[in-house]
């Protein structure tokens, strides 16, 4: 090993070559490694405490900030309400990697390249520089991600195709260095299945994705825990629920007010799952609040859900107050008109709708080659120590000894 | 839960009570004879614990891993297997079990308080990255969970040498280096949990990462840990300060798994 080299290591003194030396020097020191460890520890835990936004609905945040004043005006100007996205955040991460970067070369500096890697401890040293380069690797691969990527959420029912444009999706972010715009595919949704257990437990939860772009089409099955790809983007199942068609005309005149299928919004509880939702209509000067049992019984003359499987569907119409009081309840069998005053309201189906993530994710495989490079490396870097530990026999290394 | 299920539940209980005692009583005795019944009854005690997984399991008909009873059974249950083979390879002294044993008690009570009834696995959960999860999850919280009794016996060694039965434990040097190793085996399965989550959080939510409560929260302990291995490489950390700080990372790791509800949303069902 030469004497230029000797001299930026960061374990054998100060180097004697100016400030980029020292500069070297400093960026490639342990010492940093665990002040930027214990920075990023104190920032996850504002990040974990702190209501984030993106996290908890804007309204929380609000009332969260406006309960804590001093905690606000203190942590909001750095973006700690955002800390994952904020300054002292991406500068703790950036400094790692290339503390971690800087440190891995040092050690193969320091042992003079990969070759002479061999002898004592080789497995220990080669570990160490896996390890370390897979945690650069994971930061490049998440840079790549969160600058060229996107990630959008699409809303269909059953029967319903979508062209990929911008209004198309109901969240949609991207990376600022996203290169490629829409219109690369429409999507269909075809049948939606749910296969429940024991009646009452949903176990599987598919749908038919019909994809067509250009003169190409091509149909695939998502399900829960299995995404698809299609042309770059991969499309993972999200939620579903039910859209009722609901149908209002006004009798006099019989112009159709509304007629569409309703995605109802599902509201888990500990009773179960509950479908329901307003619909954007003033309707007598109310809030017409729409609850969907997708199979109910009577009891004491009351329709209750029996079962979330679809048989004797019913729709609820409640009339709401702006206080949320209940000015009235009409129940909707399928199939039936039902008058409202001057208006006929019709419940005309029922069908499914399904949320779809579509997700381009650019650094995906340099992520996952870091996550197992990473844990590959840990194994190797401490498998050797570890092995000696329990291959040691017991008198080689009694308990009361170090 | 079925009576069997119950049956065993709480046998596996009075079994850790009594090796509890036992063990208290061996260490301070020094008593050989004392030590091999103590022992006998933690293997039995972890044969119960066994039965009860099993017919949990068996109920279910997926392993047990979806809700808090779930989690506490087979998290101790690992803990405990764990310790019980290392220290039969003599690797850990039985007096470990000391501090280990009154937590796994209240880990499982705390389980059983929040007991529901078994239910089959959701969409979610069928993942073959499930089991891989779990399994590494608890690895790394058992080992951590024995590091945290050796760094606790450590402390109590160092601040009050002469308290009966501290003298009687291991030297201090050796439980230093229980706890080091185990910490060290704890953080690489605690890599393969972070690494096989990111990718089963890919292919359900289609993200690998996303500040999630619990997934920040599994950060924050995973860095801790990380701080504990590099103060000893790079400050030369060992003894109280290293006990310390394998403490805290411990009581981080407390949160991470019981504790995120109280801070946040989170997307995960966790216990």
């Amino acid at each position: 090993m030469d004497s230029a080299r000797t001299d930026l290591l960061p374990n054998q003194g100060r180097p004697r070559h100016g400030w980029i030396g020292g500069a070297l020097y400093l960026l490639g020191s342990g010492k940093l490694a665990l002040l930027l460890v214990a920075g990023l520890i104190l920032l996850s835990l504002l990040g974990a405490v702190l209501p984030q936004q993106g996290m908890v609905a804007r309204s929380a945040l609000e009332i969260w900030q406006k309960h804590h004043p001093l905690a606000t005006a203190l942590l909001g100007p750095p973006g700690f309400f955002n800390v994952f996205r904020s300054w002292p955040f991406l500068i703790c991460v950036l400094l790692l990697g290339t503390n971690t970067l800087v440190c891995t070369i040092f050690r193969l500096v320091r042992d003079g390249g990969i070759g002479p890697l061999r002898g004592p401890g080789f497995l220990a040293r080669t570990g160490f520089v896996v390890l370390h380069f897979s945690i650069v690797l994971l930061l490049v691969g998440a840079f790549l991600t969160a600058s060229t990527g996107m990630h959008g959420l699409l809303l269909l029912t059953e029967g319903q195709s979508v062209h990929d444009t911008h209004d198309a999706y109901v969240r949609f972010t991207k990376g600022p260095m996203m290169l490629q715009r829409h219109n690369r595919y429409s999507l269909g949704l075809g049948k939606v299945t749910v296969t429940y257990e024991k009646e009452r437990y949903p176990v599987d939860i598919a749908a038919v994705l019909e994809f067509s772009g250009g003169s190409d089409r091509v149909e695939k099955v998502v399900r829960v825990n299995h995404p698809v790809r299609y042309r770059g983007l991969v499309f993972t199942y999200d939620e579903t629920g039910f859209s009722p068609r609901i149908i209002v005309k006004e009798t006099k005149t019989g112009r159709h007010l509304v007629d569409s299928y309703v995605a109802l919004t599902t509201h888990k509880t500990p009773e179960g799952r509950e479908y329901r939702d307003f619909l954007p209509v003033p309707f007598f000067g109310y809030r017409p609040m729409f609850t969907l049992l997708p199979d109910h019984i009577v009891q004491d003359s009351v329709a209750v859900k029996n079962s979330d499987i679809p048989g004797r569907p019913l729709l609820v119409l409640e009339m709401q107050r702006e206080d949320g009081s209940v000015a009235s309840r009409t129940h909707l069998p399928s199939g039936e008109w039902t008058i409202i005053g001057d208006h006929a309201v019709l419940f005309a189906g029922l069908r499914r709708w399904a949320s779809i993530l579509v997700v381009e994710d650019p650094g995906y495989y340099l992520v996952y080659a870091a996550l197992w490079l990473g844990v590959g490396g840990l194994a190797i870097r401490y498998g050797s120590e570890f092995r000696s530990w329990m291959g040691a026999s017991k008198t080689e290394q009694p308990l009361e000894s170090a | 839960m079925t009576r069997l299920e119950i049956a065993f539940f709480w046998i596996t209980i009075f079994a850790y009570i009594g090796a509890f005692c036992l063990t208290a009583g061996s260490v301070m005795k020094s008593g050989e004879r004392l030590e091999k019944i103590a022992r006998v009854v933690l293997y039995s005690a972890l044969a119960a614990h066994t039965a009860t997984c099993i017919v949990r399991w068996a109920g279910a008909g997926h392993p047990p891993v979806t809700d808090t009873y779930e989690l506490n059974l087979i998290g101790t249950w690992f803990t405990m297997v764990l310790f019980s083979l290392f220290e039969r390879g003599g690797r850990v002294s039985l007096g470990v079990a000391l501090p280990m044993i009154p937590i796994t008690f209240l880990i499982l009570g705390h389980g059983f308080v929040l007991r529901s009834e078994a239910v089959p696995l959701g969409p979610a959960y069928r993942s073959p990255w499930l089991v891989v999860h779990v399994i590494f999850a608890w690895l790394a919280f058992g080992s951590y969970a024995i590091a945290s009794g050796a760094a606790a016996v450590l402390l109590l060694k160092l601040y009050f040498p002469s308290l009966r039965p501290l003298p009687r434990m291991p030297a201090a040097a050796a439980l230093d280096a229980v706890c080091y190793r185990f910490v060290v085996f704890g953080f690489v399965n605690h890599a393969v949990m972070i690494a096989s989550g990111a990718i089963w959080a890919k292919n359900l939510w289609g993200r690998y990462w996303g500040w999630d409560a619990l997934e920040t929260w599994s950060l924050i302990a995973f860095l801790t840990y990380a701080a504990y291995l590099h103060t000893r490489s790079f400050l030369g950390w060992r003894m109280q300060r290293a006990a310390w700080l394998a403490t805290a990372a411990l009581f981080v790791l407390v949160v991470s798994f019981w504790g995120v509800g109280w801070f946040g949303p989170t997307v995960h069902p966790g216990p």
